[in-house]
């Protein structure tokens, strides 16, 4: 989280969100559902887990599970090896659980506001589309808003079906 | 007030505060069967609870207001708005009465006709929705007969903070026709006076703790063994450090830490029994049945949470015994049994749980009552039900809606309890089973865990990744190898393992985890055990035990049935707990119910067909077998210990000498360095054999084919797949005798025993037997069937005994009449030997199961007495 770089200040419904990068993609997550930042990290693999989830955590003596955004979005993994550092792990909360998203990179906090939140371009298809609460013009690039809330009850109910 | 009462209020007033909110979505879903049987389960237990209390008139308004939800449950009646406020009404006066009940500790005057004939109205369906003008009208006239009740509630949740003067806290709060206002008040200055009057009675020796509290330090504390652990693993490789000193009374303060919390979590189950003296005492004035309790192990302490889920589940099983379980004095009396009937209630440990039974010498289940009703219900068809044990068939009463009792009266009988006790029990990982004998009694068997925190268990690998094994399935761990004993061998390309007498299947780990990349061999077996069903898992390796704190996984993977929770170890990793159930059933596509009991039955009939055999070596290269049963010990002692008097090799044992001998007299003793011997003794004496190697210990069916060429064996039977002599023990035992008391008093002695004439078809009993008969100070002479039986009982004088192996069954016709006959002129008494419980024969005076020696000595004696 290192060169932060604030939002010029905005007037009204600021909420901030963690930006991190899966392949070329900007994603974001509001800062509200974080618990922490992990880059250190050693995850035990779950033998017969669905293909979404890469292990378990050890954080702190709770036992987070680990999922793996990218097959999770059914990203391609192409750009998977042109940046050298390991991957990074967010902890979010959902619920009473606690889950490890692993991306490529982290970004910045930033500040947005919801003048800046535009709906899914309508012709967007990617499976992110569903779990984006609306893309957001940057200066620089646009970053998907993430509903993880979303991603994790689809996961929990697909297990269901 | 006492604590029965005060229970009972507290944990009603919990149950219908939810109650609203379910009758409420009942009302929106009428067809929601869970919602209706959780309130239908409710009004049960209260009706239940209040009828013990003798309080008698909410037990009438909650049987009317159970009467109205069981009609809607069996289809009878449509959950419509106009059902449901009635209903609610009846909760509204069940309420009512709680709380005068909570002040003056009994019961308020008043009548409940109106609303008993309401509940009536409805439960006969005379009320309609179509009625909508009188029920609206009753719905208005119960809602102003209500309020004021309603009001007082509030109010005296409201005022209950308010000091009023005692002195007025006399008045009680009568039902009658007096102002809302009025009535709130009193009843709330009498809560006041109720709360702040009641007697300091906890002592001052304890306090107590809000539950969460303790929860969350037990939490607290798991984690902080976890991170003990950590610190200890990383200071395992530098116990140098200075820290080491430091951290070994970390380790300590942390164990006893642990152990103090887990302390205050545990209670004696006597916690849990204290109300069921009260509780026996009540429902036998109520089914005017006699009735002693005893109870044994109260001090049996389990964690407090496991004892608050069992409470129930007794009380419902106390209950039923009481109910259908004891008979009336008057049928006991013409059953041939006491006028009183004995409830039994006994617990203990065993491993890490905790066994309680419930047992009562009733009439027992009647297992065609139970048939005929599983049938009705469509649970299981008849040709389903001709395949299963009666032990399996008792099972049934644990379903959902299942209920013997032909009326239904207050203390039981709707079909709602049994399902409830075993969910209960279940939920918290027991397990309960019902066993019954037609007659004699039922027992109700409950094995739970002592605590669901911490449990011991195996870390084993397998394809690189580490995996717990909860200990208490655990049953050993074998070491594959290419050796005979321990070599894996498949069936059809299933691996199983030859594990003394039996095969046991095996389950690759790897497979099951679909690992099946990695190429070396699995080298350890898991042997596990699941009710009683047996199975091995195979797996690369064991590591270490450790215990663990089993913590729920995680949404994401609560589909993987193999798994039942995950931990973290030492070393920080997390790892998955294999959940012996789950491997069993994913990996068998046999119903692991079915299989536990056939085969439970299967073994408990073979279990006295079978011997335990020693095998060994001597001599030659044949296998030789001796009954382990008159085995004392094995040992192995050093040549050099070896020492002679007379040409007798001698050894020093326990004490005093022990002349050695072999089989073979070519055989020399003391060629080798250590000789393996296999002690027998009899009193203070004891012999041993010299063998070559002890080959196994097995336990199989011995059908022996004789051969006469040697006097030392008395046959060869197959065990294991080998041909195998069969020493003939009393030979050995003959040399103690011989050796020890000289020929000529052994002669004597020989003349004056008591003879027993053993009537058997078997060649291999009389072995196993007369060694223990002999030493009873009894002759056995053996007749193999009844005419033989006969002749010698004329031709002998001195057959004090007979004892007759019930096992063959051919022992009957006409030659079985003739061998009663002569016993009885003879006034000989005639032992029955059975091979299971419940062989009988009209023959035989008393019965004696035939591979408990003991118990055959005792038999004896007895005979003699008489």
């Amino acid at each position: 989280m290192s060169n932060q770089k604030p939002l010029p200040d905005s007037v009204s419904n600021n909420s901030e969100c963690l930006s991190f990068y899966m392949g070329g993609q900007m994603f974001g997550i509001m800062v509200e559902n974080i618990q922490d930042v992990l880059r250190d990290y050693r995850i035990s693999r779950v033998p017969l887990a669905r293909r979404e989830v890469l292990g378990s955590i050890n954080l702190r003596g709770r036992i987070v599970t680990a999922i793996d955004l990218r097959n999770a979005l059914e990203l391609p993994d192409d750009n998977a090896n042109d940046d050298e550092r390991p991957p990074v792990s967010i902890v979010v909360y959902h619920g009473e659980e606690l889950y490890a998203l692993i991306v490529d990179r982290i970004g910045d906090v930033l500040s947005v506001n919801t003048r800046q939140l535009e709906d899914n371009p309508p012709t967007m298809r990617g499976v992110s589309r569903h779990y984006s609460r609306g893309v957001c013009r940057l200066d620089d690039r646009l970053l998907i808003l993430l509903d993880i809330t979303k991603l994790l009850r689809v996961l929990e109910g697909e297990r269901k079906t | 007030m006492d604590d029965l009462l005060q229970d009972f209020l507290a944990e009603t007033n919990e149950s219908l505060s939810a109650l609203d909110v379910e009758l409420i979505r009942l009302e929106e879903n009428p067809d929601d069967k869970e919602t209706l049987s959780g309130i239908f389960r409710v009004m049960h237990t209260i009706k239940g609870t209040c009828g013990f209390l003798g309080l008698s008139r909410l037990e009438k308004v909650a049987h009317a207001g159970e009467n109205v939800l069981g009609k809607i449950r069996d289809g009878e009646l449509v959950a419509n708005p106009d059902i449901i406020s009635v209903i609610l009404e009846c909760l509204d006066r069940i309420r009512m009465m709680m709380v005068a009940i909570g002040e003056t500790g009994s019961e308020p005057e008043g009548d409940d006709g109106p609303l008993l004939q309401k509940l009536e109205d409805a439960a006969s369906g005379r009320i309609h929705q179509s009625d909508s003008v009188a029920a609206s009208a009753t719905g208005e006239e119960a809602s102003r007969e209500i309020s004021p009740q309603v009001t007082s509630q509030h109010k005296v949740k409201q005022d209950r903070a308010d000091e009023t003067p005692p002195e007025q806290s006399s008045a009680t709060a009568e039902e009658g026709p007096a102002p809302a206002e009025t009535r709130s008040e009193v009843a709330s200055e009498n809560t006041t006076a109720a709360t702040s009057s009641r007697p300091d009675v906890a002592s001052n020796q304890t306090i107590r703790v809000n539950l969460a509290l303790l929860e969350n330090l037990m939490t607290m504390v798991s984690e902080l063994v976890l991170t003990r652990n950590q610190l200890l693993q990383s200071t395992r490789d530098r116990p140098h450090e200075e820290s080491a000193v430091p951290l070994q009374r970390l380790n300590q303060i942390v164990s006893d830490l642990q152990e103090g919390v887990m302390k205050t979590r545990m209670q004696p189950i006597g916690n849990a029994w204290s109300k069921v003296p009260r509780l026996i005492r009540d429902l036998s004035r109520d089914l005017g049945k006699k009735i002693s309790l005893e109870m044994e192990g109260a001090e049996t302490e389990l964690d407090r949470q496991v004892l608050e889920m069992i409470k129930d589940p007794l009380t419902h099983m106390i209950r039923n015994s009481v109910d259908h379980g004891l008979e009336t004095p008057e049928e006991r009396v013409a059953a041939g049994k006491k006028e009183t009937g004995t409830v039994r209630l006994d617990a203990y440990h065993e491993g890490g749980h905790i066994i309680i039974n419930i047992s009562d010498d009733g009439r027992g289940v009647n297992v065609d009552r139970v048939r005929q009703k599983v049938i009705e219900n469509g649970l299981a068809t008849e040709a389903e039900l001709s395949q299963m044990t009666e032990k399996q068939i008792c099972q049934f009463i644990f379903k959902p809606g299942f209920s013997t009792a032909t009326s239904v009266t207050a203390v039981s009988g709707r079909g709602v309890g049994m399902d409830v006790v075993r969910t209960n029990i279940e939920k918290i990982g027991g397990h309960i089973e019902l066993s019954s004998k037609r007659g004699k009694g039922s027992r109700f068997t409950i094995k739970i865990p002592l605590t669901l925190a911490i449990v011991p268990a195996l870390i084993v690998e397998c394809a690189g990744s580490k995996f717990a094994i909860p200990q208490i399935s655990v049953v050993e761990l074998v070491c594959v190898s290419e050796r005979e004993s321990n070599r894996i061998e498949y069936v059809d390309g299933t691996p199983v393992l030859r594990l003394r007498d039996s095969l046991l299947p095996l389950v690759s780990l790897r497979r099951v985890l679909q690992e099946e990349k990695a190429s070396s061999p699995e080298r350890f077996i898991v042997i596990m055990r699941v009710g009683t069903y047996s199975f091995g898992i195979l797996v690369d390796e064991i590591l270490d035990t450790e215990e663990i704190v089993v913590k729920p996984v995680s949404n994401l993977l609560k589909d993987i049935p193999v798994f039942s929770g995950n931990t973290i170890l030492g070393d920080g990793s997390v790892i998955m707990i294999l959940d012996a159930n789950g491997i069993a059933a994913t990996t068998s596509d046999i119903s692991l119910g079915a299989k536990q009991e056939v085969s439970a039955t299967a073994s408990v009939e073979t279990v006295d067909e079978a011997d335990t055999m020693l095998l060994f070596k001597s001599g030659s290269d044949t296998t030789k077998a001796i009954p382990l049963s008159l085995i004392t010990r094995l040992e192995e002692i050093d040549a050099s210990q070896i020492e002679y008097a007379n040409g007798t090799p001698l050894v020093q044992y326990r004490g005093s000498l022990m002349p050695l001998v072999t089989l073979t007299y070519d055989q020399e003793i003391g060629s080798a360095k250590k000789e393996k011997i296999v002690v027998f003794s009899r009193g203070e004496r004891s012999l041993g054999l010299v063998v070559d190697e002890i080959v196994d210990i097995v336990t199989a069916v011995v059908d022996i084919k004789p051969v006469s060429s040697d006097d030392r064996v008395i046959g060869t039977a197959t065990i294991a797949g080998k041909v195998t002599e069969i020493v003939d023990v009393s030979f050995i035992l003959e040399q103690i005798d011989e050796d020890w008391t000289g020929g000529e008093e052994g002669q004597a002695q020989e003349e004056t025993r008591h003879g027993v004439l053993l009537v058997t078809p078997n060649d291999f009993y009389p072995s196993l037997v007369k060694p223990h008969l002999s030493a009873g100070g009894w002759r056995t002479m053996r007749a193999s069937n009844a005419e033989e039986a006969v002749r010698a009982l004329g031709n002998r004088k001195n057959i004090r005994a007979i004892l007759l192996d019930l096992r063959s069954g051919n022992i009957n016709g006409r030659a079985a009449d003739a061998l009663v006959e002569a016993a009885r002129t003879a006034g000989t008494p005639v032992i029955g030997l059975q091979g299971r419980e419940g062989e009988r024969s009209e023959m035989c005076g008393a019965f004696v199961r035939c591979k408990d020696y003991r118990g055959i000595l005792a038999a004896l004696s007895e005979a003699m007495e008489d």
